[in-house]
């Protein structure tokens, strides 16, 4: 067994020179990405059904559809609040206990929900602990496996990972409101728990792995005779040269805030649409179905966008493709004012969800390749919080100039100008200066290494 | 319905009631199943990728203790 060098691409140290995966074969990220695929296939696609039960909890308990938007209100808010703390702890002792501790809470609180009785045991359960739990399994958290196991095909992994949301969405939603139809939503909820104990974290449990180096491997399966052989010409360690030491001086430079500031935007024009859009149909005189169906129709496209974006943005610089996306959204916002209702809509189905997701992926990539992966995870958090909170203040906002001038002209026209100031924003990213990618900076092997990520 | 109770669809939060049930109606008109058939037919679709993965990765870890084996017995055999 040739000895290892003991630093790997990502830095970290070495723990075991004898790999525990096979030489040969589908390299050993590519599970890590289907386990982390799997859990974020459950979470998503139950947190969303959610809304498929609303109206019998009404009959059940007795209450108003506001007391139970309470719990989903609470659970908007303290899933962006939690990201920046979780993304800290998975920078400090590495996401595998993140993610099974976060999965393991998720199982047991799924079948909790089978318990609830009023609108106060489902604030507790849902808004607070599904909701908080689920942080550990946002993107961003388990975006940080995805940028520490993988370096040239980043973009690629990161959109496997993102679109097991959509598909969770698209069969999750059926399963439970089939299953829900067959018994109650007691059931339901049970199923779901029992499916993220019994598979999803013994998967977790058994294939993630926070870190390359906890497995004696090499970001992207490389070699060590490969490894070595750089080492020894001399070859750097590829990080950008504004890879810092602290988190806090990532925000002492441009990139995170254009990055930041960009995602605000995106947060401000998917979450205002996914709220106002059934709303704005209905003031063009289309029904609620026909909305619902090009909304189901956006998001049916944005799983197969986010695929494509995501692979090809590990061939271009990932800049370009975010500030075109950035752009398409704005397309679909100034289709909504200009053209008639029917024609706006589908415009607006089929542009809007070719970009829909795809921020979520490149941003996330591109983070890490100015940045590294050492804060990854906080600055990742951070970045999602700030997504978060543009879109609940959106949704309040949207609602108010609705009422006020009777017509979404003119935040949907704010909604297009901020998406042209984001495309901007992102295509000034000087990606072939910070990037670790294009720019490395001069860094021997060895030398100041990241500390390793433990827990495993 | 009040708005967070509509989804963007864009991360995890609750799905729109009104799309849920355009859903549940297209599948519906579509297959013309009992919903414990359909049940059945999703949860076999749900399950069958974890399942695989499992499968394949303790697969992956047997080949990996095997060339570890065979590994160690080559170099045991080779001349210092």
């Amino acid at each position: 067994m040739t000895p290892i060098s003991e630093h790997t691409e990502s830095d970290t140290t070495i723990v075991s020179s004898e790999p525990l995966t096979p030489t040969t074969g589908r390299f050993y990220g590519w599970y890590v990405v289907g386990a982390l695929f799997f859990a974020t296939l459950m979470v998503v696609g139950t947190r969303q059904a959610f809304g498929v039960f609303v109206e019998t909890w009404e009959e059940d308990w007795d209450v108003s559809v506001g007391a139970i938007s309470i719990a989903a209100s609470i659970g908007v808010l303290l899933n962006g609040l939690s990201q920046p703390f979780l993304g800290r702890l998975v920078d400090r002792i590495g996401g595998r206990p993140v993610v099974l501790v976060s999965m393991t809470v998720m199982g047991i609180a799924f079948i909790g929900m089978a318990f609830v009785t009023n609108v106060w045991m489902l604030t507790v359960l849902y808004g607070v602990v599904i909701s908080s739990a689920a942080g550990g399994i946002s993107p961003s958290m388990t975006g940080v496996f995805v940028v520490r196991w993988f370096r040239r095909k980043r973009g690629t992994a990161m959109s496997l990972l993102v679109s097991g949301g959509s598909i969770g969405g698209l069969l999750l939603v059926p399963f439970l409101t089939y299953l829900f139809l067959a018994t109650n939503w007691q059931t339901a909820w049970v199923t779901a728990g029992v499916i993220s104990l019994v598979l999803g974290v013994p998967l977790l449990w058994g294939i993630v792995r926070s870190d390359p180096s906890d497995m004696g491997l090499h970001p992207d399966g490389d070699s060590n005779e490969t490894v070595a052989e750089r080492a020894a010409s001399g070859e750097t360690v590829p990080v950008g040269h504004l890879n810092a030491e602290r988190w806090q001086d990532s925000y002492r430079s441009a990139p995170i805030w254009q990055l930041s500031i960009a995602y605000w935007v995106c947060g401000i024009t998917t979450a205002s649409i996914g709220v106002h859009f059934v709303r704005w149909a209905g003031d063009e005189g289309i029904s609620p179905g026909t909305a619902a169906l090009a909304f189901g129709l956006l998001s049916g496209i944005n799983a197969a966008s986010v695929l494509f974006i995501g692979s090809i943005s590990d061939r271009m610089q990932r800049k370009t493709l975010l500030g075109a996306v950035y752009l398409i959204r704005a397309v679909a916002f100034i289709a909504l004012i200009v053209l008639p209702g029917d024609a706006a809509l589908w415009t607006f189905a089929v542009v809007g969800g070719g970009s829909w997701l795809a921020t979520v992926p490149l941003t996330t990539s591109l983070t890490a390749d100015v940045y590294g992966v050492r804060h990854i995870g906080m600055l990742g958090g951070l970045t999602l919080m700030t997504h978060q909170f543009g879109g609940a203040l959106a949704v309040f906002l949207f609602g108010v100039a609705f009422d006020r001038w009777g017509s979404y002209d003119a935040p949907f026209a704010f909604g297009a100008v901020a998406l042209v100031a984001a495309g901007a924003l992102a295509f000034s990213i000087r990606e072939k200066q910070h990037s670790a990618r294009y720019s490395p900076v001069e860094r021997p092997r060895g030398i100041e290494p990241e500390p390793a990520a433990a827990g495993g | 319905m009040l708005p967070l109770l509509r989804s963007s669809l864009h991360h995890s939060e609750a799905i729109d009631p009104t799309l849920a049930e355009w859903i549940r109606n297209e599948i519906d008109d579509l297959v013309g199943l009992e919903p414990s058939s359909i049940v059945a037919i999703l949860g076999v679709v749900i399950l069958a990728f974890p399942l695989w993965l499992g499968v394949a990765a303790i697969r992956r870890q047997r080949r990996a203790a095997s060339e570890a084996a065979i590994r160690s017995a080559h170099e045991a055999h080779q001349p210092n």
